[in-house]
């Protein structure tokens, strides 16, 4: 799988670990399943509109942190993207929307770290008791 | 990735709304603000690969009027502070895609070192020409200059030619132009500034006086050093921005 090409590295406070998402790219995954599952576009601010109404948060997803990783999760193939038609944008009086939409690969990518996740949850009490 | 050869990256930096070429229309105080952001994203994308660049702002732009059509006047606070948590981001994406950018360089050339090394050039010959001036117009000033008075002048326009030239360099689309002003600087620098000074300096006139052959050998292959230097990469620069214009043009 693609994704788990994905380089380790520092993303605000978590570390990435191979082959896994950070919570961002599950947060952006997600939403952004939800969005398109309601037929509305999936562009930058209707992403981070949607993470902080998923996580009840007041705050936006910071823009360099919020761009930076949908361009990771791009690049990675769990992500596609292009421009707006000129036309529509015209049309409703506003800038072009670089539209995104979650891939085949990242809806497994999504559904993996999910169980990972569980899995982890799961074994955490058993080895506290042990 | 799929790509739309009608999006932001081939209509350029103009084609965004709110964005003049010179940022000077941004009025209200919200109107500053976005302008402050979007100024931040072409700031650190300026030398980065054109497409990236313009993609990059265009996106921002639209997260700008997205959430100022959701949240009106509410939405100052909040674009500050996602502009703000965000700024070690954009750097961090910058330094990958220059590396990315030297990655897929061809081997044996240095893309990422190459402007630093421009201007760490440029700002040694600019101190050379403080230096010289500085010696030098002390004693024009105070009557006892028995040079000539057109290693003066040259001395005068070399300085103001490397200032100019070093100011240049330091935007990416007059990289090319600003080294062949420092080529130029550096021949009236390195050439007559070397004269001037040992004119003005008694321990560096009676250095050169003991080893004339020698100092002018040493002057001369600093001259041909400089001046090839510059020349070199207002060379480097220049083929590559066509080559980038022609691909954007595409």
């Amino acid at each position: 799988m693609r994704y788990r090409n994905m380089s380790s590295y520092s993303c605000g406070m978590a570390r990435r670990r191979e082959g896994r998402l950070v919570p961002l790219e599950v947060d952006i995954l997600g939403a952004g399943i939800e969005l398109q599952a309601e037929g509305d576009d999936v562009y930058g601010f209707a992403l981070a509109k949607r993470i902080a109404e998923r996580a009840d948060a007041a705050a936006l997803t910071a823009h360099g942190t919020l761009y930076k990783a949908l361009g990771r999760l791009s690049d990675a193939g769990l992500l596609e993207s292009r421009w707006e038609d000129a036309s529509i944008a015209e049309e409703d009086g506003r800038p072009r929307r670089r539209l995104y939409r979650v891939t085949g690969a990242g809806e497994v990518a999504l559904r993996a770290e999910l169980a990972a996740r569980r899995a982890e949850q799961a074994a955490a009490p058993k080895a506290a008791l042990a | 990735m799929s790509r739309d050869l009608t999006a932001p990256a081939a209509a350029g930096l103009e084609g965004i709304e709110g964005l003049d070429a010179d940022g000077s229309t941004f009025r209200t105080p919200a109107d500053r603000l976005d302008g402050l952001v979007l100024g931040w994203a072409r700031w650190y994308t300026r030398d980065l690969p054109r497409e990236a660049a313009v993609d990059r702002v265009a996106e921002l732009g639209s997260d700008l009027h997205e959430e100022r059509a959701s949240s009106g006047t509410a939405a100052s606070r909040s674009i500050l502070l996602r502009w703000l948590r965000g700024m070690p981001s954009d750097l961090a994406w910058r330094a990958a895609r220059l590396r990315g950018v030297a990655i897929a360089a061809p081997r044996g050339t240095f893309p990422r070192m190459v402007p630093a090394s421009a201007n760490a050039a440029a700002a040694l010959l600019v101190g050379w020409g403080v230096l010289v001036v500085g010696r030098t117009a002390p004693l024009i000033v105070g009557g006892s200059w028995f040079g000539a008075w057109d290693l003066v002048a040259a001395t005068a326009v070399g300085l103001a030619l490397a200032v100019a030239g070093a100011v240049l360099s330091l935007a990416p689309g007059r990289r090319w132009l600003g080294s062949l002003v420092l080529a130029v600087a550096a021949y009236l620098l390195l050439q007559h500034g070397s004269v001037a000074i040992a004119t003005a300096s008694t321990t560096v006139g009676s250095f050169v006086g003991s080893q004339p052959v020698q100092a002018g050998a040493v002057v001369d292959a600093l001259t041909v050093a400089g001046v090839l230097g510059f020349a070199g990469l207002a060379l480097w620069w220049a083929p590559l921005d066509r080559r980038h214009r022609a691909e954007v043009a595409r």
